[in-house]
Protein backbone atom coordinates (compact mmCIF):
# COMPACT_ATOMS: atom_id res chain seq x y z
CA UNK A 1 0.00 0.00 0.00
CA UNK A 2 1.10 3.38 -0.65
CA UNK A 3 1.67 5.50 2.23
CA UNK A 4 1.03 9.37 1.54
CA UNK A 5 2.39 12.28 3.33
CA UNK A 6 -0.34 14.30 5.14
CA UNK A 7 -2.78 16.62 3.20
CA UNK A 8 -1.15 20.64 3.47
CA UNK A 9 -4.39 21.85 3.89
CA UNK A 10 -7.18 21.02 5.88
CA UNK A 11 -11.18 21.81 5.21
CA UNK A 12 -13.79 22.26 8.03
CA UNK A 13 -17.28 21.02 6.28
CA UNK A 14 -20.91 21.20 8.07
CA UNK A 15 -23.15 18.40 7.09
CA UNK A 16 -26.81 19.47 7.33
CA UNK A 17 -30.27 18.31 6.03
CA UNK A 18 -34.03 17.70 7.62
CA UNK A 19 -34.13 14.51 10.11
CA UNK A 20 -34.52 10.87 8.31
CA UNK A 21 -32.65 11.88 4.98
CA UNK A 22 -29.77 9.60 5.15
CA UNK A 23 -27.26 12.35 6.18
CA UNK A 24 -25.41 10.05 8.64
CA UNK A 25 -25.55 7.08 6.78
CA UNK A 26 -23.30 9.10 4.14
CA UNK A 27 -21.57 10.67 7.17
CA UNK A 28 -21.01 7.12 7.38
CA UNK A 29 -20.15 6.20 3.94
CA UNK A 30 -17.70 9.33 3.71
CA UNK A 31 -15.75 9.02 6.79
CA UNK A 32 -15.71 5.25 7.27
CA UNK A 33 -13.91 4.23 10.97
CA UNK A 34 -12.09 7.71 11.38
CA UNK A 35 -14.91 9.22 13.45
CA UNK A 36 -14.78 10.90 16.76
CA UNK A 37 -18.17 11.05 18.71
CA UNK A 38 -18.21 13.35 21.71
CA UNK A 39 -21.24 15.79 23.01
CA UNK A 40 -21.37 19.44 22.63
CA UNK A 41 -19.96 21.31 25.77
CA UNK A 42 -22.85 21.70 28.45
CA UNK A 43 -26.08 19.96 26.59
CA UNK A 44 -26.44 16.16 25.63
CA UNK A 45 -26.47 16.48 22.20
CA UNK A 46 -24.33 14.10 20.62
CA UNK A 47 -21.16 15.60 18.52
CA UNK A 48 -20.13 13.35 14.98
CA UNK A 49 -16.74 14.76 13.30
CA UNK A 50 -14.35 12.32 11.13
CA UNK A 51 -11.73 13.09 8.32
CA UNK A 52 -11.33 11.86 5.22
CA UNK A 53 -9.08 12.60 2.00
CA UNK A 54 -10.03 12.89 -1.23
CA UNK A 55 -8.36 11.07 -4.55
CA UNK A 56 -6.65 14.42 -5.36
CA UNK A 57 -4.85 13.98 -2.19
CA UNK A 58 -4.62 17.68 -1.86
CA UNK A 59 -6.98 18.44 1.68
CA UNK A 60 -7.93 17.11 4.56
CA UNK A 61 -11.63 16.93 5.04
CA UNK A 62 -12.64 17.58 8.58
CA UNK A 63 -16.70 16.68 8.18
CA UNK A 64 -19.37 17.60 11.06
CA UNK A 65 -22.56 15.69 11.11
CA UNK A 66 -25.04 18.00 12.81
CA UNK A 67 -28.16 16.76 14.06
CA UNK A 68 -30.98 17.21 11.87
CA UNK A 69 -33.60 20.23 11.42
CA UNK A 70 -36.12 21.92 9.13
CA UNK A 71 -34.93 24.98 9.51
CA UNK A 72 -32.63 27.27 10.41
CA UNK A 73 -35.18 28.87 13.36
CA UNK A 74 -34.84 25.99 15.69
CA UNK A 75 -37.73 24.69 17.88
CA UNK A 76 -35.26 21.97 20.24
CA UNK A 77 -31.76 21.96 21.25
CA UNK A 78 -30.45 20.04 18.70
CA UNK A 79 -31.73 22.51 16.01
CA UNK A 80 -29.88 25.42 17.76
CA UNK A 81 -26.89 23.54 17.54
CA UNK A 82 -27.23 22.97 13.84
CA UNK A 83 -28.22 26.88 13.20
CA UNK A 84 -25.23 28.19 15.86
CA UNK A 85 -22.54 26.03 14.43
CA UNK A 86 -23.74 26.53 10.42
CA UNK A 87 -23.51 30.38 11.68
CA UNK A 88 -19.86 29.40 13.29
CA UNK A 89 -21.03 31.41 16.90
CA UNK A 90 -20.71 28.21 18.91
CA UNK A 91 -18.21 28.44 21.65
CA UNK A 92 -15.07 26.50 20.44
CA UNK A 93 -15.95 25.11 17.11
CA UNK A 94 -14.49 26.90 14.01
CA UNK A 95 -16.79 28.47 11.80
CA UNK A 96 -17.77 25.79 8.36
CA UNK A 97 -16.09 26.64 5.00
CA UNK A 98 -18.47 24.53 3.11
CA UNK A 99 -22.12 23.46 3.55
CA UNK A 100 -23.34 19.97 2.08
CA UNK A 101 -27.23 20.40 2.39
CA UNK A 102 -28.58 16.44 2.70
CA UNK A 103 -31.93 15.87 1.07
CA UNK A 104 -33.88 12.77 0.48
CA UNK A 105 -34.98 12.80 -3.36
CA UNK A 106 -38.02 11.03 -2.17
CA UNK A 107 -39.61 14.30 -0.17
CA UNK A 108 -37.61 17.06 -1.94
CA UNK A 109 -40.95 19.53 -1.36
CA UNK A 110 -39.85 18.87 2.33
CA UNK A 111 -36.25 20.00 2.32
CA UNK A 112 -35.72 22.71 -0.47
CA UNK A 113 -37.22 25.49 1.28
CA UNK A 114 -34.13 24.45 4.20
CA UNK A 115 -32.05 24.35 1.14
CA UNK A 116 -33.08 28.07 0.49
CA UNK A 117 -32.26 29.07 3.88
CA UNK A 118 -28.79 27.38 3.91
CA UNK A 119 -28.08 29.29 0.44
CA UNK A 120 -28.82 32.73 1.99
CA UNK A 121 -26.48 32.69 4.63
CA UNK A 122 -23.91 32.67 1.34
CA UNK A 123 -21.31 30.04 2.85
CA UNK A 124 -20.17 27.47 -0.28
CA UNK A 125 -22.70 24.66 -0.91
CA UNK A 126 -23.14 21.83 -2.17
CA UNK A 127 -26.70 19.77 -2.81
CA UNK A 128 -26.78 16.09 -2.01
CA UNK A 129 -29.59 13.94 -3.61
CA UNK A 130 -29.56 11.14 -1.40
CA UNK A 131 -31.37 7.93 -1.92
CA UNK A 132 -31.55 8.82 -5.87
CA UNK A 133 -31.80 5.33 -6.55
CA UNK A 134 -35.18 4.42 -4.33
CA UNK A 135 -36.43 7.57 -6.41
CA UNK A 136 -35.36 6.56 -9.68
CA UNK A 137 -37.07 3.51 -9.41
CA UNK A 138 -40.21 4.45 -7.58
CA UNK A 139 -40.69 6.88 -11.08
CA UNK A 140 -39.72 10.45 -9.40
CA UNK A 141 -38.43 12.32 -11.80
CA UNK A 142 -36.21 15.52 -11.52
CA UNK A 143 -34.07 17.35 -14.23
CA UNK A 144 -30.56 17.60 -12.11
CA UNK A 145 -29.19 20.42 -14.15
CA UNK A 146 -32.11 22.20 -13.95
CA UNK A 147 -32.58 22.31 -10.17
CA UNK A 148 -29.01 23.17 -9.93
CA UNK A 149 -29.54 26.31 -12.36
CA UNK A 150 -32.14 27.45 -10.59
CA UNK A 151 -31.08 26.92 -7.33
CA UNK A 152 -27.16 28.47 -7.93
CA UNK A 153 -25.68 25.63 -6.13
CA UNK A 154 -23.91 22.57 -7.44
CA UNK A 155 -26.35 19.28 -7.07
CA UNK A 156 -25.00 15.97 -7.11
CA UNK A 157 -26.56 12.60 -6.68
CA UNK A 158 -25.69 9.85 -3.87
CA UNK A 159 -26.63 6.70 -2.76
CA UNK A 160 -25.75 6.68 0.67
CA UNK A 161 -25.98 3.04 1.24
CA UNK A 162 -24.10 1.61 -1.68
CA UNK A 163 -20.31 1.36 -2.30
CA UNK A 164 -19.15 4.30 -4.27
CA UNK A 165 -22.57 6.06 -3.92
CA UNK A 166 -20.23 8.90 -2.45
CA UNK A 167 -18.59 9.15 -5.16
CA UNK A 168 -20.05 12.38 -7.29
CA UNK A 169 -20.50 14.13 -4.01
CA UNK A 170 -16.24 13.69 -3.47
CA UNK A 171 -15.75 15.24 -7.14
CA UNK A 172 -17.56 17.95 -6.31
CA UNK A 173 -16.14 18.90 -2.40
CA UNK A 174 -12.74 18.51 -4.54
CA UNK A 175 -13.76 21.25 -7.32
CA UNK A 176 -15.13 23.48 -4.54
CA UNK A 177 -12.55 22.83 -2.08
CA UNK A 178 -9.61 24.63 -4.10
CA UNK A 179 -10.84 28.18 -3.93
CA UNK A 180 -12.81 27.73 -0.11
CA UNK A 181 -12.46 31.21 1.86
CA UNK A 182 -11.04 31.00 5.24
CA UNK A 183 -13.82 30.65 7.65
CA UNK A 184 -15.86 33.39 9.41
CA UNK A 185 -19.00 33.83 11.24
CA UNK A 186 -21.77 34.76 9.60
CA UNK A 187 -24.59 37.07 10.09
CA UNK A 188 -28.29 35.64 10.82
CA UNK A 189 -31.47 37.22 10.57
CA UNK A 190 -34.19 35.25 11.58
CA UNK A 191 -37.32 35.04 9.24
CA UNK A 192 -40.58 36.53 9.71
CA UNK A 193 -43.58 33.85 8.67
CA UNK A 194 -43.80 35.98 5.43
CA UNK A 195 -40.03 35.25 4.79
CA UNK A 196 -41.51 31.61 4.92
CA UNK A 197 -44.26 31.45 3.00
CA UNK A 198 -42.09 33.45 0.60
CA UNK A 199 -39.78 30.63 0.87
CA UNK A 200 -41.88 28.24 0.39
CA UNK A 201 -43.36 29.45 -2.72
CA UNK A 202 -40.02 30.09 -4.13
CA UNK A 203 -39.49 26.47 -3.35
CA UNK A 204 -42.58 25.13 -5.25
CA UNK A 205 -41.37 27.07 -8.06
CA UNK A 206 -38.04 25.88 -8.49
CA UNK A 207 -39.41 22.20 -8.08
CA UNK A 208 -41.75 22.83 -11.12
CA UNK A 209 -39.37 24.75 -13.27
CA UNK A 210 -36.96 21.32 -12.82
CA UNK A 211 -39.84 18.99 -13.64
CA UNK A 212 -40.18 17.12 -10.28
CA UNK A 213 -42.75 13.94 -10.32
CA UNK A 214 -43.25 12.59 -7.47
CA UNK A 215 -45.25 9.26 -8.15
CA UNK A 216 -48.81 8.76 -7.24
CA UNK A 217 -48.74 6.26 -3.65
CA UNK A 218 -49.31 2.54 -4.60
CA UNK A 219 -52.31 1.32 -4.01
CA UNK A 220 -51.01 -1.79 -2.00
CA UNK A 221 -49.17 0.27 0.08
CA UNK A 222 -52.38 1.97 1.29
CA UNK A 223 -54.29 -1.14 1.51
CA UNK A 224 -51.48 -2.19 3.83
CA UNK A 225 -52.03 0.62 6.28
CA UNK A 226 -55.68 0.34 6.23
CA UNK A 227 -55.63 -2.76 7.73
CA UNK A 228 -52.00 -2.79 9.96
CA UNK A 229 -53.51 0.42 11.55
CA UNK A 230 -56.59 -0.59 12.19
CA UNK A 231 -57.54 0.00 15.83
CA UNK A 232 -59.09 -3.56 15.76
CA UNK A 233 -56.91 -5.55 13.63
CA UNK A 234 -53.89 -4.05 14.27
CA UNK A 235 -53.48 -5.05 17.62
CA UNK A 236 -54.59 -8.50 16.83
CA UNK A 237 -51.78 -8.92 13.76
CA UNK A 238 -49.08 -7.68 16.69
CA UNK A 239 -50.72 -10.18 19.19
CA UNK A 240 -50.45 -13.17 16.81
CA UNK A 241 -47.26 -12.24 15.70
CA UNK A 242 -45.78 -11.82 19.31
CA UNK A 243 -47.78 -15.21 19.96
CA UNK A 244 -45.57 -17.16 16.92
CA UNK A 245 -42.40 -15.46 18.39
CA UNK A 246 -43.06 -17.02 21.95
CA UNK A 247 -44.11 -20.56 20.17
CA UNK A 248 -40.60 -20.32 17.78
CA UNK A 249 -38.84 -19.61 21.22
CA UNK A 250 -40.55 -22.31 23.93
CA UNK A 251 -41.61 -25.22 21.73
CA UNK A 252 -40.43 -25.25 18.04
CA UNK A 253 -36.94 -24.34 19.49
CA UNK A 254 -37.06 -27.64 21.58
CA UNK A 255 -36.06 -29.85 18.34
CA UNK A 256 -33.29 -27.91 17.20
CA UNK A 257 -31.78 -27.53 20.86
CA UNK A 258 -31.48 -31.45 20.89
CA UNK A 259 -29.89 -31.47 17.82
CA UNK A 260 -27.30 -29.81 19.09
CA UNK A 261 -26.95 -31.62 22.42
CA UNK A 262 -26.59 -34.94 20.68
CA UNK A 263 -24.32 -33.47 18.26
CA UNK A 264 -21.85 -32.28 21.25
CA UNK A 265 -22.45 -35.27 22.70
CA UNK A 266 -21.29 -37.50 19.81
CA UNK A 267 -18.15 -35.24 19.43
CA UNK A 268 -17.27 -35.43 22.59
CA UNK A 269 -17.49 -39.34 22.53
CA UNK A 270 -15.19 -39.11 19.14
CA UNK A 271 -12.67 -36.84 20.70
CA UNK A 272 -12.78 -39.20 23.87
CA UNK A 273 -12.13 -42.22 21.68
CA UNK A 274 -9.75 -40.39 19.89
CA UNK A 275 -7.13 -38.65 22.86
CA UNK A 276 -5.52 -40.38 25.96
CA UNK A 277 -7.60 -39.48 29.15
CA UNK A 278 -5.58 -36.68 30.76
CA UNK A 279 -5.93 -32.30 31.30
CA UNK A 280 -6.11 -32.18 27.48
CA UNK A 281 -9.07 -34.74 27.22
CA UNK A 282 -11.25 -33.34 30.00
CA UNK A 283 -10.22 -29.69 29.26
CA UNK A 284 -11.65 -30.53 25.27
CA UNK A 285 -14.56 -32.53 26.39
CA UNK A 286 -15.89 -31.06 29.80
CA UNK A 287 -14.93 -27.48 28.95
CA UNK A 288 -14.64 -26.21 25.49
CA UNK A 289 -17.31 -28.88 24.21
CA UNK A 290 -19.57 -29.05 27.18
CA UNK A 291 -19.20 -25.31 27.32
CA UNK A 292 -20.23 -24.51 23.85
CA UNK A 293 -23.29 -27.02 23.51
CA UNK B 1 -66.58 37.11 5.77
CA UNK B 2 -66.63 38.08 2.46
CA UNK B 3 -63.33 38.22 0.74
CA UNK B 4 -64.02 38.45 -3.24
CA UNK B 5 -61.65 35.60 -4.01
CA UNK B 6 -63.44 32.62 -2.27
CA UNK B 7 -64.83 30.35 -4.33
CA UNK B 8 -68.89 30.28 -4.05
CA UNK B 9 -70.18 26.88 -1.70
CA UNK B 10 -67.09 26.40 0.18
CA UNK B 11 -65.87 27.77 4.39
CA UNK B 12 -63.21 28.30 6.07
CA UNK B 13 -62.99 25.92 8.95
CA UNK B 14 -60.15 24.93 11.50
CA UNK B 15 -57.93 22.06 10.52
CA UNK B 16 -58.46 20.52 13.53
CA UNK B 17 -61.94 20.29 13.45
CA UNK B 18 -61.75 17.69 10.74
CA UNK B 19 -62.60 14.10 10.86
CA UNK B 20 -61.00 10.94 9.63
CA UNK B 21 -61.19 11.41 5.49
CA UNK B 22 -62.13 14.57 4.94
CA UNK B 23 -59.94 17.30 2.60
CA UNK B 24 -59.35 20.81 2.48
CA UNK B 25 -57.07 23.25 1.17
CA UNK B 26 -55.07 25.55 3.62
CA UNK B 27 -56.48 29.22 3.62
CA UNK B 28 -54.29 30.65 6.14
CA UNK B 29 -51.90 29.57 9.16
CA UNK B 30 -52.52 31.44 12.03
CA UNK B 31 -49.58 32.97 14.01
CA UNK B 32 -52.03 34.25 16.72
CA UNK B 33 -51.92 32.33 20.26
CA UNK B 34 -48.44 30.69 19.10
CA UNK B 35 -47.75 28.10 21.95
CA UNK B 36 -43.86 27.60 22.25
CA UNK B 37 -42.60 24.51 20.83
CA UNK B 38 -40.03 22.73 22.26
CA UNK B 39 -37.60 24.35 24.26
CA UNK B 40 -35.82 27.12 22.23
CA UNK B 41 -38.00 30.71 23.02
CA UNK B 42 -39.44 32.51 19.84
CA UNK B 43 -40.45 29.31 18.10
CA UNK B 44 -43.95 29.16 17.44
CA UNK B 45 -46.18 26.26 16.07
CA UNK B 46 -47.47 28.20 12.86
CA UNK B 47 -43.64 28.75 11.79
CA UNK B 48 -42.99 25.21 11.95
CA UNK B 49 -46.10 24.11 9.97
CA UNK B 50 -45.47 26.81 7.38
CA UNK B 51 -41.87 25.46 7.09
CA UNK B 52 -42.96 21.81 6.87
CA UNK B 53 -45.31 22.54 4.28
CA UNK B 54 -48.36 23.86 5.62
CA UNK B 55 -48.51 26.96 2.85
CA UNK B 56 -51.80 28.80 1.80
CA UNK B 57 -52.99 26.86 -1.44
CA UNK B 58 -51.63 23.07 -0.08
CA UNK B 59 -54.40 20.26 -0.31
CA UNK B 60 -54.78 18.36 3.25
CA UNK B 61 -56.46 15.33 4.44
CA UNK B 62 -56.94 13.59 7.45
CA UNK B 63 -55.69 10.11 6.79
CA UNK B 64 -55.91 8.67 10.33
CA UNK B 65 -56.89 9.79 14.04
CA UNK B 66 -55.96 7.64 17.05
CA UNK B 67 -58.32 6.09 18.54
CA UNK B 68 -60.00 7.09 21.15
CA UNK B 69 -60.95 10.73 20.71
CA UNK B 70 -59.34 11.10 17.59
CA UNK B 71 -55.93 12.93 18.83
CA UNK B 72 -53.79 13.03 17.56
CA UNK B 73 -54.38 12.47 14.03
CA UNK B 74 -52.56 11.89 10.97
CA UNK B 75 -52.58 14.82 8.29
CA UNK B 76 -51.54 13.96 4.62
CA UNK B 77 -49.47 17.28 2.94
CA UNK B 78 -48.24 17.30 0.03
CA UNK B 79 -46.29 13.47 -0.27
CA UNK B 80 -45.71 13.93 3.21
CA UNK B 81 -47.92 12.85 6.08
CA UNK B 82 -47.29 14.47 10.21
CA UNK B 83 -48.83 13.26 13.39
CA UNK B 84 -50.49 16.81 14.67
CA UNK B 85 -52.01 17.05 17.97
CA UNK B 86 -55.29 18.96 17.72
CA UNK B 87 -53.98 21.87 19.74
CA UNK B 88 -51.77 22.21 17.13
CA UNK B 89 -53.50 22.14 14.14
CA UNK B 90 -56.08 24.73 15.57
CA UNK B 91 -53.26 27.60 14.04
CA UNK B 92 -54.40 26.21 10.32
CA UNK B 93 -57.21 27.70 8.65
CA UNK B 94 -58.41 25.27 5.65
CA UNK B 95 -61.16 25.56 2.80
CA UNK B 96 -63.45 22.78 2.40
CA UNK B 97 -66.43 22.40 0.26
CA UNK B 98 -69.78 23.09 2.11
CA UNK B 99 -72.05 20.03 2.86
Amino acid sequence: MTRFPPPARSCRIALVGVPNCGKTALFNRLTGSHQKVANYPGVTVERKEGAFVGPAHTCLYQLVDLPGTYSLVPTTLDEAITRDFVAGRLQGEAAPQLIICVVDATNLRLSLRLVLELKALGLPLILALNMSDLARSRGYRLDRERLASELGVSVVETIAVRHGGEAGLVAAIETQASSLAAAAPVRLVAPSSADIERTQRESRRILDAAGYVVPLRTRALTRLDAVVMNPFFGPLLLAALLFLMFQAVFSWAAAPMDWISSGIDAIGGAVKALLPAGLLQSLLVEGVLAGAG
Amino acid sequence: MSEPDRPQGSQQVSLASLRKGERGIVASVLEGDAAVVGDVEGSTIARRLLEIGFVPGEPVEIVEEVWPGGDPMAVRIGASIFALRRREARAVLVQVAKP
